[in-house]
């Protein structure tokens, strides 16, 4: 040849969607290599940030068998309550904190209960000591009085302990048979105690209103210098006090310097009454007492009176047993509300406290001198009574969630923790099988530690115990900084706490009442008194294989000492859902549902899903995105392929031989597709790793595409159309000419539903591989946190992919305008109006379209079916509607300028 | 046979290039065919007959003078209905032989019939497969126009234009792309469409053969 010419002059509407198409996939990839690369660095980074809690291992003793949490690779928060079955010695706690590589190791175990019991509220009642006119404005008072201790549980009032009792009060002058004054005489009967009013002063009568259940509150042991470890030096400065305690536990006067005796004097006087040798006890437990107010006690009383009297009598004492008869035989109609009054009670929950459980009655006056004749106590009982963690069975019904269980009743319990064949706790420690959703165990007696005193020699509320520099992404349980969180929801979907038992015995693990030393805790429960070791590493910070290593290699270690070992590193909360039967009692003695509540537990090996997930989502995309635009790009090439025929065929019958024609062609097709292979290259050595053999799949497609195009190219020009249909059946209207048009160009048509079909299919696979994403990362906080960062490049990547594909299809249009621009010469030559010639053209993309609502919807379905959902129907079949309306649009535009 | 005289008054043609210089093709041109007449433009390459042409069928507008069939300025007519003009009327005949390659021949003839329905194009089949046999496209009928050769597609097209049924047949280079043989078939063909048929050809054509049985002839300069 004299001189150089590009031969695609030749065929120059193939060389501006070639190019267009080459420069998309190039981009395609260098932007899936960059959102890949980025995925990547977030998800690093992420788990940098958020992958340990305060402690790596969680050491428990061997054989305590978690159940239903295991079951699904979740520690329960619960994990401190074992009911004293399980336990772990101080002994291999020390051997725990030798092994080398252990930065913390913090036991920590429940031990006991303090319990207050004898709690008696009362009513009093007087009259005016100047008037003499009784307060109750009458002679005689005969009344039926209710008493109510009540609390506010998930948004209703419950009722905790509920008494009546009849009583008969008659002023009468004189003295009575001791020789008292006696105004007011009094006597009193009824269910279920008979409230007997006494008479304690001359003007005072004080009703008993029966006595309270008693509360408790779980002792925990820790030792408090590993446990200041593991909290922080603020959180854990609480315990302060216990480091300092002294190690000798006789109940010495030395306690009492340590106590503030004017908060704990009850305390105080016990230990000053050992010492004096009143009191038989051998040992102290020194304590941190919770003091936080956790609920609100509500103690009502409300009256009814009789509205029949009796006739006054002269003398009480002579008639009494007939009074009595009388006042037992009144039917309870007989008596009418008369007053309701209430008070609160709420310092009875916690340990220690002293609380004013009596009420007088309104228009009282406590007369001079008088004081609060309240029956309360302070003395607390100090009990080795040991929580067991509750049983979990698989859920009867489904909530949608992915862990769902159902709470396993062992015995129908109140708000108060009482059995329902239970009137009062007077049975608690002696019947295993009491309690909602636990057991307990009593070490001893129920009496109390023979021989032990408390010796409160701190406080602490709830608050002071916020554990420092922890993300509530990686947060993981300690067991000492409160009951976990639990809600229910109302009719609105609103969230509603649920708090747990006053007993204790139930599904939520209250918070301590009071924390020890190990000392006391075996003093308490024994030789073992540790039913967790919550062990940190040391020399691990960020998320690499080697910081695992080394976690798995102190935990293999600690598990050689014949415990049970859970790696909680790379753990992360996630909610579970939990199915709670009998819960409340109704008014008419029957017992509902509390339902489904939410509770986070601990998911174990979190971050690793999550990575797992992640990583595999991303691949999953990234390869669709770019086989995506690897089937654009080769329809496109083949599209051009067959357009440079004509100037191949016309070369070679110029005298070109067809070996230069092929040097040529390469040479002249070679830049775009080198331009993809660079990029690919490129994203192949310096993107993510894990999406390497994508990127170098794309230069292999781009060497593909180009000898596709060549191959093409070079073949010889065959005749397009065999012969046509018979003109016998031929076309006798605009519709059947656009359908003629459209199967004569078959091809072209197959190619557009094909490419439908493909990017439908991408598309659907896109959603599915974004679903299972989330699947598979699990519903954990970490979960949500890395789909939340992540998900805008992972979509990103579907997006990029199917957007690709769609623009893609369109440049392959561009070789169908030649064909449509030919028909418009020949009808407008012809004198077909412009709008029949839109008429039929509309037509021609009709039927274009329905072949891709087939195509498509035949590849939607194979993914649904194969991969399952409808998730996959949903994206696929919307992509679907971008794909069909970006073609028919692109098809009436480009008919339109045709 | 519908078919009404054509006047041409004073026309001139300009076409404008890429840098906005006018170029005049045609100017000042007159003549008047009537119906049963055989009119041939004819002149040098270059002198605008196939602009001409092209503006008789309302394909391209002319800068002054005018197009009247029937006394009817073809100016005045909106784009829809010189189309149907032409469809209806005035077949056109274009040098390039225009057909959809992907349609049979019997298909591309019957073209101009479709948007009258069904009937119409039954009822025109049989004229048009006459009409291929006179011009030896019989064998051809059920081919697509891509299987043909550069002088069959010239005469499909031909037929077409008179299978039309238009009455005046507006054709460019009927006999360019034929030999002897079939360009003498052509010709007699359009005379008899004009002589016998009462319609009217208006053909532009370097055929002396074509020129000289012309009723009308016009030159072009």
């Amino acid at each position: 040849m004299a001189s150089w010419f590009s031969l695609l002059r030749l065929s120059p509407k193939t060389a501006g969607p070639r190019w267009a198409a080459a420069a998309l996939v190039s981009g395609l990839v260098a932007a899936v290599s960059g959102l890949g690369f980025q995925v990547s660095v977030t998800v690093e980074d992420t788990l940098n940030e958020n992958w340990r809690g305060l402690y790596d291992i969680l050491v428990t003793a061997r054989g305590q068998d978690f159940g239903a949490a295991d079951a699904f690779g979740t520690v329960d928060p619960n994990f401190v309550a074992t009911g004293g079955r399980y336990g772990i010695s101080v002994d291999d706690w020390d051997l725990i904190r030798e092994i080398d590589g252990v930065e913390v190791a913090a036991p920590i175990g429940m031990v006991g209960a303090l319990r207050r019991t004898a709690l008696a509220p009362s009513l009093q009642i007087s009259s005016d000591p100047v008037t003499g006119i009784s307060a109750l404005r009458t002679n005689t008072f005969v009344a039926l009085i209710t008493s109510t201790v009540a609390l506010t549980d998930v948004d209703e009032e419950q009722t905790v302990s509920k008494g009546t009792g009849r009583v008969w009060l008659q002023t009468q002058s004189g003295t009575d048979a001791n020789g008292l004054p006696a105004d007011h005489r009094s006597s009193g009967g009824g269910a279920p105690q008979g409230f007997s009013p006494l008479q304690t002063g001359h003007d005072l009568f004080v009703v008993p209103l029966g006595v309270l259940p008693a509360f408790s509150s779980n002792v925990v042991a820790v030792d408090p210098v590993a446990e200041t470890m593991l909290l922080g030096e603020q959180a854990g400065a609480f315990l302060a006090p216990l480091v300092e305690a002294p190690i000798t536990r006789e109940p010495t006067s030395e306690w009492q310097h340590l106590m503030d005796c004017d908060a704990f004097s009850v305390q105080c006087a016990q230990i000053g009454g050992v010492e004096g040798g009143f009191i038989d006890a051998q040992s102290v437990v020194p304590m941190i007492v919770n003091r936080t107010q956790s609920r609100e006690l509500t103690l009502r009383v409300s009256i009814a009176l009789a509205s029949e009297s009796f006739p006054e009598l002269e003398n009480v004492d002579e008639n009494y047993d007939e009074v009595m008869s009388w006042l037992e035989s009144l039917p309870e109609a007989s008596f009418e509300p008369w007053d309701s009054f209430e008070t609160r009670i709420d310092g009875v929950l916690v340990p220690f406290s002293s609380a004013d459980l009596s009420i007088l009655l309104p228009g009282s006056v406590l007369p001079e001198g008088e004081g609060s004749q309240a029956f309360f106590s302070t003395a607390v009982q100090l009990q080795p009574r040991l929580l067991e963690r509750p049983d979990f069975v698989a859920a009867s019904e489904s909530h949608g969630s992915t862990v769902e269980l159902q709470v396993q009743p062992r015995e129908v319990v109140g708000p108060s923790g009482l059995g329902q064949w239970e009137t009062y706790e007077a049975g608690y420690g002696m019947d295993s099988s009491v309690g909602l959703v636990r057991a307990f165990h009593a070490t001893s007696n129920s009496d109390g530690a023979s021989g032990v005193l408390p010796a409160p020699i701190g406080t602490f509320s709830l608050s002071d115990i916020s554990e420092p520099d922890v993300s509530e992404v990686s947060y993981v349980p300690t067991g000492v900084s409160g009951s976990a969180s639990t809600w229910s929801v109302d009719a609105d979907d609103t969230p509603i706490e649920v708090l747990p038992n006053l007993s204790g015995l139930d599904f939520i693990t209250p918070a301590p009442g009071a924390f020890t030393d190990l000392a006391g805790g075996a003093t308490l429960r024994g030789s073992t008194p540790i039913d967790a070791v919550r062990v940190r590493v040391a020399g691990v910070s960020a998320y690499t294989p080697e910081a695992q290593a080394r976690i798995a290699e102190v935990a293999g270690q600690i598990a050689l000492l014949g415990l049970d070992v859970r790696i909680v590193a790379g753990s992360s909360l996630q909610q579970v859902s939990l199915y709670v039967p009998e819960y409340f009692q109704e008014a008419d003695g029957s017992w509902s549902d509390l339902g489904w509540v939410t509770q986070e537990w601990t998911t174990l090996g979190a971050a690793a899903t999550v990575e797992l997930a992640l990583s595999g989502t991303t691949l999953v995309l990234a390869a669709a995105a770019l086989a995506a635009g690897g089937f654009g790009l080769g329809a496109t090439a083949l599209i051009n392929g067959r357009r440079l025929r004509p100037v191949v065929a016309g070369l070679g019958k110029i005298g070109w031989r067809s070996g230069y024609i092929r040097r040529r062609l390469a040479l002249e097709l070679l830049p775009p597709y080198v331009l993809l292979a660079a990029v690919s290259v490129m994203c192949w050595r310096l993107g993510p790793p894990n999406l390497s053999v994508l990127f170098l799949a794309a230069a292999g497609v781009a060497v593909a595409v180009f000898l596709a195009e060549l191959v093409s190219g070079m073949r010889s020009a065959r005749v397009a159309f065999p012969a046509g249909h018979d003109s016998g059946q031929g076309i006798a209207s605009p519709a059947a000419l656009a359908w003629a048009l459209t199967r004569s160009r078959f091809s072209w048509a197959v190619l557009t539903a094909a490419s439908s079909a493909v990017i439908a299919g991408l598309a659907a696979l896109t959603a599915v591989a974004l679903r299972d994403g989330i699947e598979q990362a699990g519903h954990t906080r970490l979960a949500e946190l890395m789909l939340r960062t992540t998900q805008w490049m992972t979509v990103g990547i579907g997006v990029l992919g199917v957007g690709s594909a769609v623009v893609l299809l369109l440049l392959g249009y561009q070789a169908e305008r030649a064909s449509l621009a030919n028909d418009t010469l020949v009808l407008t030559r012809v004198g077909f109006t412009r709008a029949v010639q839109i008429g039929i053209a509309r037509r021609q993309q009709l039927f274009v379209a329905l072949g891709c609502v087939v195509g498509a919807a035949i590849t939607i379905t194979a993914v649904s079916v194969v991969f399952g959902g409808w998730l996959a129907c949903l994206v696929g079949g919307a992509t679907l509607v971008l794909v069909i309306g970006a073609r028919l649009i692109a098809g009436l535009f480009m008919g339109r300028n045709r | 046979m519908n078919t009404s005289n054509l006047v041409v008054d004073s026309l001139s043609l300009a076409y404008t290039n890429s840098l906005g210089e006018t170029l005049q093709v045609v100017t000042d041109l007159s003549f008047r065919v009537e119906p049963g007449q055989l009119c041939v433009l004819s002149g040098r390459s270059g002198s605008g007959k196939t602009s001409v042409i092209r503006a008789l069928v309302g394909l391209l507008a002319w800068t002054a003078g005018s197009i009247k069939w029937g006394g009817i300025d073809l100016a005045t007519l909106s784009e829809t209905e010189r189309a149907d003009q032409r469809r209806k009327l005035t077949g056109y005949v274009d040098q390039e032989a225009s057909l959809i390659p992907e349609l049979s021949i019997v298909d591309n003839l019957l073209l101009p019939h479709l948007p009258d329905g069904r009937k119409a194009v039954l009822a025109a089949k049989q004229d048009a497969v006459d009409l291929l046999k006179k011009l030896g496209l019989d064998q051809r009928a059920s081919w697509t126009s891509a299987k043909l050769s550069g002088g069959e597609r010239s005469r499909a097209a031909l037929v077409r234009g008179l299978a039309a049924k238009t009455g005046v047949i507006v054709t460019d280079e009927p006999t360019a792309s034929v030999d002897r043989k079939w360009a003498d078939k052509v010709i007699e063909l359009l005379l008899a469409h004009a002589h016998d048929d009462g319609g009217m050809v208006i053909a532009a054509s370097h055929d002396p053969g074509l020129a000289a049985v012309a009723d009308v002839l016009v030159t072009l300069d």
